[in-house]
């Protein structure tokens, strides 16, 4: 799945419906993603661990050294365990 | 290819149920058994008892014959059969001996404890008579209401359902996991009964309302959301092998079966009754009429592998005819009847006359294109709207069939000269003198006529194909007059003309009549017949087929399905073989609670919303996945069978899929024929059917059908295995 | 939890970094171990199953019957029963066949000029004169040859081995097919399809493009992204994980990024042709037009054996293209033509390396063809009599076994059904057709479905 074009297609759009929200912060916008992925808020630690992976002033939809970090964010999300399996 | 080869993270490593028990069974009916049966049970079994010995169960084994206990479990060198396959003093099979890799299996085996497979039993003779014992078996047992269980200091229990379980759990010294957290149970309850997950304004209205029923509420709300038939109708087409496209190689898609898929979410949205529903797939046209939708419904009978290129007609009609017998007892009996299809039943007591009884009832059967999705009285309104049409352009249109006529004639020749010469003999006979295997091998035929090459105006010469263009552009001048075409349809009915009868390949002397399961005796008068509405031509034999499948004393029917709905809520059936309630199938692990369920299925009309709401209120399906004593309990009970937590469970690749597009906002909603692209709805027999998953499913994850990781394993279309 | 230290923690316990590729066989390889149930000594460790798809004319290649060109332009003689076939030329005249026929070898065993090339093969090679199969069309042909039956659903061959013996590398699949075009064969995947068993055990295609013979191996993100996005990741599902003990599948489905990494290095290997000589390559024709393709993919077979993989298919003439209703004459001439130096290639290496006593070579299409003609000029399909060949991994070669009838209609003398020529293969792996089995829903399922036995002819016995 990770070099699959759908989910890649499928987190393009993740991350166009995030920058939509154009009045959230990224930390709001993390914790969107995780609930429309995950069904919860993200812990402290998670959503820590996402804003530096994402970068705390990059906007959603800009680029930097050719990668979108919110695109990727998604990515993940939608090949997280979480996502893939209920309880 | 390329996304087939990239679908791979979310296929997972199995963790190896490495159970010992499973192994040691596995051994038993891979390498003991088959031996057993082939080399021993002639002399040593129900029939016979040379020596007094029988081999055909643990406990006879252990009894014994004149020399003694067979074998002395853990001591291969000391038991007497071990001796006498080595041919040290005894000489056993006296023909010929085993292979050293045999002799050694039987040593493992019996080093190993000698396990034998607690549900099979004894295995069935060659016989064609069914016992009394046969008939004890639980499955064909009439379904009669159990008391719920009485417990003291239960402040768990919400519904009868609970005091099952706890019971249960109670007599191993064991207790449920607590309740899951909310947030949990929500997404659980979303992707239980919608197939989605919820969004956050979904939560966000759950959590807002503060009313002590709100549960109840979130599941009745989820329950009358059009997404609920979407869904749990998917496993229903799974289950009959539902594909929107005829599989084999060409796979040509099939332009109306959509609508049967339509009509089965609108069954499961409206809560049709289970007999209705049944009524309807396999007899919609022998009913009474109220709705071209009972129509709709014989797709049913479409769903088998059709290829236009098949000059083996008789062959062709044959593999559909024993495919919808093996998918009906599957998916409505929960009886393995493929495996009776070439000899008895090596476990079960289906006959092979059981099972050609039972294709009988779809002899005369004969798949129709012509149906139209309209009531009679839009039929006449089109009739009589088409009337200035044909008027108008009747010359034209006899210009057209004179000018196409040789093309047709030649196509003609060309589609019949390619069949066997008896094949041919059919349509050379004329129409109302043909039996209904010669209509059968006369659908066929016209197919190919129309269906390949192009169909027979592909080779139109320069000459003729101007002149027909130019007519044709004559006729479109026209079109204002002609109203819209009805919508077509793919149903199947009778054909008319006597019916051919049915017999065994190897005994064709042996003519067979319609019949039910033997084992199953039911009380009272059954027909082989229902007489037919009265527009119906049809023989009525699908209708007395409905009528006994759904009677409310049939003791497999409701068990069926309602053990089918618990499988989808608790990721395993209380019978976890859910398409098997034979010998070879799990035993119910709570087989009470099975009952009382059904019972109370049936005695409420086979409704199934209101088996989901029962289901969903308990506290053994609200259940957290983890549980304080886990560790333990995996040792006590590592199927999970007792119930003890909830599983956690992989979504299915379709979950997954729309789980995706709804997150993104990308999801569509509507049915109809648009959907073929749209939502979960894609072509799926040929993948389902060859265990390769379409592309698009590779991406997302692919679905294990080891049968070892039963906690996992969802009903689902069986590939073809003949015995 | 401590998320930090169970990430550095994690991160250390995997020891790598994380590869960019994943493929599905990988993700089962610790658990869904070979069913280990050898029955007897092996004679061989691998299969290359050359696949001729679209069904090669037996009449042209290794089975000369000097009675066509006597009938030529007759009807079949009423002596013979009507056959179905899937054009409906039962009653088409005999077509007569130009090929020029010699022995060859010690053995003196026949082949035509369309195979001037593994002709010098024949003492290697045993040509069984005498198959039958039910499909009728190629859907089925195919579907049959590939899995034993001619319905779809159930599993290939090549899976079957992979689940019976499993792989010897690891770090590649057990099963790999390679096309010699873009297309797909009839059923495609099916054909390698694992049926009902796990997936794990399916074939793998290599191929399609030039340029990346795996598909997807490489990321399109690069590496150092890829593996931050992994390591995020893998934290995630470590958290989900963790407070899921109870739960092995989910730490397995994490495990299953690690096995990833060694797959992206060992398989660009495997496939990496630049390290065999000049030498190597002209003997498998890869310096000609006409033989590069087919070369290739038999040099990669040879790569994949040695490395340890059990199942080698390769489809020649992908998409039917041997199929010949009309100028078979031309047809064949040219798949002959693609075809011939490649396998004598392949021959000569796995025999030159030593490999050849260990690797079963299988040489034969869904079908044969037609004595009646098609179309004036080109031949029907044949399910009820026509060859394939096998050499190496135990057989005896130089040998014939079994006969057609004087027309090559139907088989005759020790008939072959596919059932019997995969227990046959099964047999020289050393599995037992019937001992074979795979427990679905309770029923013991069997690579030749209950039926079929080893052909003991093969082995010279």
């Amino acid at each position: 799945m990770v070099n699959g074009s759908f989910s890649r297609m499928r987190a393009e759009a993740f991350a166009q419906r995030l920058a939509e929200e154009s009045n959230l912060d990224p930390y709001a916008l993390v914790n969107l993603a995780v609930r429309l992925a995950w069904g919860r808020l993200p812990t402290k630690a998670e959503r820590k661990l996402a804003i530096e992976y994402i970068g705390s002033d990059v906007q959603v939809g800009s680029k930097s050294d050719g990668r979108d970090r919110w695109v990727d964010f998604c990515h993940v999300l939608l090949n997280s365990s979480e996502f893939i399996y209920v309880d | 290819m390329r996304s087939f080869l990239t679908g791979s993270i979310c296929v997972f490593l199995f963790a190896s149920l490495a159970v010992a028990e499973v192994e040691l069974d596995a051994e038993f009916e891979q390498h003991v058994r088959p031996i057993l049966v082939t080399k021993c049970l002639k002399c040593h079994g129900e029939s016979k008892q040379e020596a007094n010995l029988r081999l055909d169960s643990r406990e006879a084994i252990l009894a014994g014959g004149e020399s003694g206990p067979a074998i002395h479990v853990g001591d291969a060198a000391a038991s007497l059969l071990v001796q006498a396959i080595r041919y040290e003093g005894l000489e056993m099979p006296p023909q010929e001996p085993l292979t050293q890799e045999q002799v050694a299996r039987f040593e493992t085996w019996i080093k190993n404890g000698a396990v034998w497979p607690q549900d099979h039993g004894n295995l069935r003779p060659a016989s064609t008579a069914i016992t009394e014992a046969d008939r004890q078996w639980w499955a064909y047992q009439l379904v009669e209401s159990p008391a719920v269980p009485v417990l003291n200091h239960d402040s768990w229990s919400r519904n009868p359902i609970d005091r099952f379980v706890l019971n249960k759990l109670r007599e191993r010294g064991m207790s449920p996991a607590p309740v899951a957290e909310p947030e949990v149970l929500v997404r659980r309850l979303y992707l239980n009964l919608l197939g989605l997950p919820p969004t956050p304004s979904q939560l966000d209205e759950f959590f807002r309302d503060a009313s002590p029923d709100r549960w109840n509420r979130l599941v009745d709300k989820l329950l009358s959301s059009p997404s609920y038939g979407e869904h749990w109708g998917r496993h229903w087409l799974d289950l009959v092998r539902f594909a929107e496209s005829d599989g084999w190689n060409q796979d040509a898609y099939r332009p109306n079966i959509w609508r049967y898929r339509d009509y089965v979410v609108a069954s499961f949205n409206d809560d049709k009754p289970y007999p209705e529903f049944v009524r309807e797939q396999l007899a919609g046209d022998e009913i009474e009429f109220h709705g071209p939708d009972q129509l709709v419904a014989t797709g049913y009978l479409r769903l088998g592998i059709y290829e236009y290129n098949q000059r083996n007609a008789r062959g062709h009609w044959n593999d559909i005819l024993n495919q919808l017998t093996d998918v009906t007892s599957d998916v409505f009996l929960g009886m393995r009847m493929a495996c009776a299809r070439c000899h008895d039943h090596k476990f079960d007591p289906l006959l092979q006359t059981d099972y050609f009884q039972l294709r009988a009832f779809f002899e005369p059967l004969v798949w129709r294109d012509d149906d139209i999705y309209a009531t009679p009285q839009e039929q006449r309104e089109h009739q009589q709207a088409m009337v200035p049409w044909q008027t108008a352009t009747e010359k034209i249109r006899q210009e057209i069939d004179q000018l196409t006529k040789p093309y047709f004639d030649r196509k003609w020749k060309s589609t019949i000269d390619k069949f066997p010469l008896d094949i041919q003999a059919c349509i050379q006979k004329p129409s109302e003198e043909r039996t209904s295997w010669e209509h059968q091998m006369v659908y066929l035929i016209e197919r190919q006529f129309y269906e390949e090459g192009g169909g027979p105006l592909k080779n139109l010469s320069d000459e003729d194909k101007q002149q027909y263009e130019k007519l044709r552009r004559e006729l479109e001048k026209f079109a204002h007059l002609k109203p819209k075409p009805l919508p077509d349809l793919m149903t199947a009915t009778d054909s008319q003309g006597p019916i051919s009868p049915t017999s065994i390949p190897e005994k064709p002397e042996l003519l067979i009549e319609p019949g039910f399961l033997t084992v199953v005796d039911l009380e009272g008068p059954t027909q082989l017949e229902v007489a037919p509405s009265s527009e119906s031509f049809s023989s009525g034999r699908r209708l007395a087929l409905a009528e006994w499948i759904t009677r409310d004393d049939n003791p497999l029917t409701p068990r069926v399905i309602v053990n089918r709905i618990w499988q989808q809520h608790f990721g395993q059936g209380i019978v976890a073989s859910a398409s098997n309630f034979g010998r070879l199938g799990s035993f119910p692990s709570h087989p009470e609670l099975l009952d009382w369920l059904t019972a109370d299925f049936v005695d409420n009309g086979w409704n199934l919303k209101r088996l989901h709401r029962l289901i969903l209120e308990s506290n053994t399906w609200r259940q957290a996945a983890s549980h304080p004593l886990a560790t333990k309990y995996e040792q006590d009970d590592p199927s999970e069978s007792l119930l003890w937590r909830a599983p956690v469970r992989r979504l299915t690749a379709e979950q997954i899929r729309d789980a995706m597009l709804l997150v993104t906002g990308e999801l569509q909603r509507d049915l109809g024929v648009r959907a073929k692209v749209a939502r979960q709805f894609v072509a799926r027999y040929t993948s389902r059917v060859s265990g390769i998953i379409p592309m698009i499913f590779c991406t997302l994850s692919i679905k294990q059908t080891d049968s070892k990781v039963s906690r996992n394993e969802i009903a689902r279309p069986r590939p073809y295995s003949p015995c | 939890m401590q998320p930090i230290s169970s990430r550095r923690d994690f991160l250390q316990r995997s020891g790598v970094g994380f590869g960019a590729v994943a493929l599905q066989w990988l993700f089962n390889q610790p658990t869904t171990h070979a069913a280990q149930v050898a029955s007897h000594a092996p004679r061989a460790k691998n299969v290359i199953w050359l696949f001729m798809e679209g069904g090669p004319s037996h009449l042209g290649l290794v089975d000369p019957k000097p009675l066509l060109n006597q009938l030529a332009g007759k009807p079949l003689p009423a002596s013979f029963k009507e056959p179905i076939t899937a054009m409906g030329e039962k009653g088409s005249p005999i077509l007569a066949s130009p090929r020029k026929w010699k022995q060859h070898g010690e053995s003196g065993l026949w082949a035509s000029d369309w195979m001037p090339h593994i002709a010098q093969h024949m003492d290697d090679i045993a040509v069984i004169h005498s198959c039958w199969t039910n499909g009728i069309n190629h859907s089925g042909g195919v579907c049959q040859m590939n899995t034993c039956i001619d319905v779809a659903g159930r599993p290939s061959l090549g899976a079957w081995v992979s689940y019976g013996l499993g792989t010897e590398n690891e770090d590649l699949p057990a099963f790999v097919v390679l096309c010699d075009n873009s297309r797909q064969p009839v059923n495609g995947v099916r054909n390698w399809s694992a049926g009902f068993m796990p997936a794990s055990y399916q074939g793998v295609r290599f191929g399609g493009s030039q340029s990346e013979p795996i598909a997807n191996l490489k990321s399109p993100d690069g590496p150092r992204r890829q593996s931050d996005k992994l390591d995020l990741l893998q934290f995630f599902n470590q958290q989900h994980a963790d407070s899921r003990p109870q739960q092995s599948e989910l730490e397995a489905r994490i495990r299953s990024y690690e096995l990833a990494f060694r797959m992206q290095s060992e398989a660009p290997h495997a496939v990496d042709l630049a390290s065999e000589s000049k030498e190597t390559e002209r003997l498998y024709g890869m310096d000609r037009e006409e033989t590069s393709a087919f070369g290739k993919n038999c040099l990669l077979a040879r790569r994949l054996v040695e490395r340890g993989v059990r199942f080698v298919q390769l489809y020649h003439g992908t998409g039917s293209k041997w199929d010949s209703h009309s100028a078979i004459e031309e047809n064949h001439s040219r798949l002959c033509r693609s075809m011939d130096l490649p396998v004598a290639g392949l021959l000569t290496d796995l025999k030159q390396r030593g490999l050849l006593e260990d690797t079963l070579v299988v040489w034969g299409g869904e079908f044969g063809r037609t004595p009646m003609s098609e179309k004036g000029n080109g031949r029907d399909h044949n399910p009820t009599g026509f060859s394939i060949w096998m050499a190496g991994g135990g057989v005896q070669g130089g040998q014939t076994i079994g006969a057609t009838d004087d027309l090559g209609l139907y088989a005759v003398e020790d008939r072959m059904h596919v059932r019997d020529i995969h227990a046959s293969i099964l047999w020289l792996l050393g599995l037992n057709n019937l001992e074979l089995t795979y427990d679905h829903k309770g029923r013991p399922e069997r690579p030749t479905i209950n039926e079929g036995g080893f052909n003991k002819k093969i082995i010279g016995a």
